[in-house]
């Protein structure tokens, strides 16, 4: 799926349904509010029941939360050890010849966040739907019900490439760096740091520049902007491909959003700040800034 | 007891909702927005009402909003319904 830089239509996707060597996964989680007194800010719920209303047949569901992230932390979706993702992905039936093609519903980030895992373990063959299963349902495409049925258990070999995740103090070294933009993909109104946020302190990361994944989608269809006007975004907040970027949100998951447009454009210095605002809003030793 | 602050009716209270309404359709997936308006005791002119503009929503399905206010870090939002139903 070279020629494909990433990216795959419902249409090439209905073409390849049948291909033995296709591993499809819808990545959705949704998330509850905590119960009162609980010290996280929400409940990751993984999106089996949406998966079994519909899904793209042949189908497998990935749960981040419970399989394919770091359970020791109370920080939800953080990158676990890539042992721990070598033999779920695995269980999952991804080897070397598979071809996998990501998607969730109402939103890419999901599928966008497996993209970007499987990316920093050296998996090549990967493509996120455009559109997700909201524009194969518009579209009239078949639909399959029922509980995943799973692919065949295989061997994942992890190649893992360095420099894809980073912790807060490599973030607070980013902030002052040369040659680095730090990029918060959270709305415009808590970037600013003017409304309550859902983590702690509100504001962003000193000196972060704001490109809001919700901008890089349409609205309506769910499917990316086209690289161009995506380009004109990132560059708009100099986040220019000579720069190393450090992207960052809430929960490490929209972020993976800029991140995959930024890596469809040829950005070659790309790294996500895992714990995002969940952690640094609430650790009073990082600094944080409003307008 | 804390007291209940009732106050008289405030003209300004419309214009309020309409900048908060505003706010809020600038944010929100359009598409998942069924409903938006004034409810309550400050959307009566003329009524005596503690002053707080209530708005609710309502929304397409209440798990999509949610992943929606995540990805913009926004607060949650608790549901008074149960959104399965609108899958």
């Amino acid at each position: 799926m070279s020629g494909r830089n990433g990216l795959i239509s419902t249409a090439e996707l209905a073409s390849i349904l049948d291909r033995p060597t296709l591993r499809l996964f819808d990545c959705t989680t949704y998330l509850e509010p905590a119960p009162e007194g609980s010290s996280v800010p929400y409940l990751a719920v993984p999106g089996r029941h949406s998966f079994e209303a519909g899904h793209i047949p042949g189908a497998d569901f990935l749960d981040l939360q419970g399989e394919f992230s770091d359970q020791s932390t109370e920080l939800r979706f953080m990158m676990p050890g890539v042992e721990q993702l070598a033999a779920a992905f695995g269980r999952h039936g991804i080897s070397d010849g598979s071809e996998v093609v990501l998607y969730s519903i109402s939103t890419p980030m999901w599928a966008t966040r497996f993209w970007w895992m499987l990316t920093s373990l050296g998996f090549e063959n990967l493509t996120v739907l455009d559109g997700g299963l909201d524009k194969w349902k518009l579209e009239g495409r078949a639909l399959e019900t029922g509980p995943a049925k799973g692919y065949k258990s295989a061997t994942f070999t992890v190649k893992p490439k360095p420099g894809f995740f980073v912790d807060k103090n490599a973030t607070l070294e980013a902030t002052t760096a040369d040659n680095t933009v730090v990029v918060n993909a959270l709305g415009p109104q808590f970037h600013k740091g003017l409304e309550p946020s859902r983590y702690g302190r509100p504001g962003r990361v000193p000196g972060s520049c704001n490109v809001s994944a919700a901008t890089l989608l349409d609205p309506k269809t769910k499917a990316f902007i086209s690289l161009a006007d995506a380009e004109e975004k990132f560059a708009a907040q100099g986040i220019t491909r000579d720069k190393r970027v450090v992207a960052y949100c809430g929960g490490g998951i929209s972020a993976t959003i800029d991140l995959f447009l930024l890596h469809r454009l040829g950005y070659q210095n790309l790294t996500l700040y895992d714990g995002s605002m969940g952690e640094w809003a609430k650790d009073a030793s990082l600094p944080i800034e409003t307008d | 007891m804390d007291g209940i602050e009732i106050v008289d009716y405030d003209p300004r209270w419309p214009a309020l909702f309409d900048d908060e309404a505003k706010r809020l359709r600038a944010t929100l997936d359009p598409s998942l927005i069924v409903g938006l308006e004034h409810f309550g005791s400050t959307s009566i002119p003329g009524l005596s009402a503690k002053p707080i503009i209530d708005i609710p929503i309502a929304v397409r399905s209440f798990r999509h909003f949610q992943n929606q206010l995540f990805a913009e870090g926004a607060p949650m939002i608790s549901a008074d319904g149960d959104d399965r139903l609108t899958a």
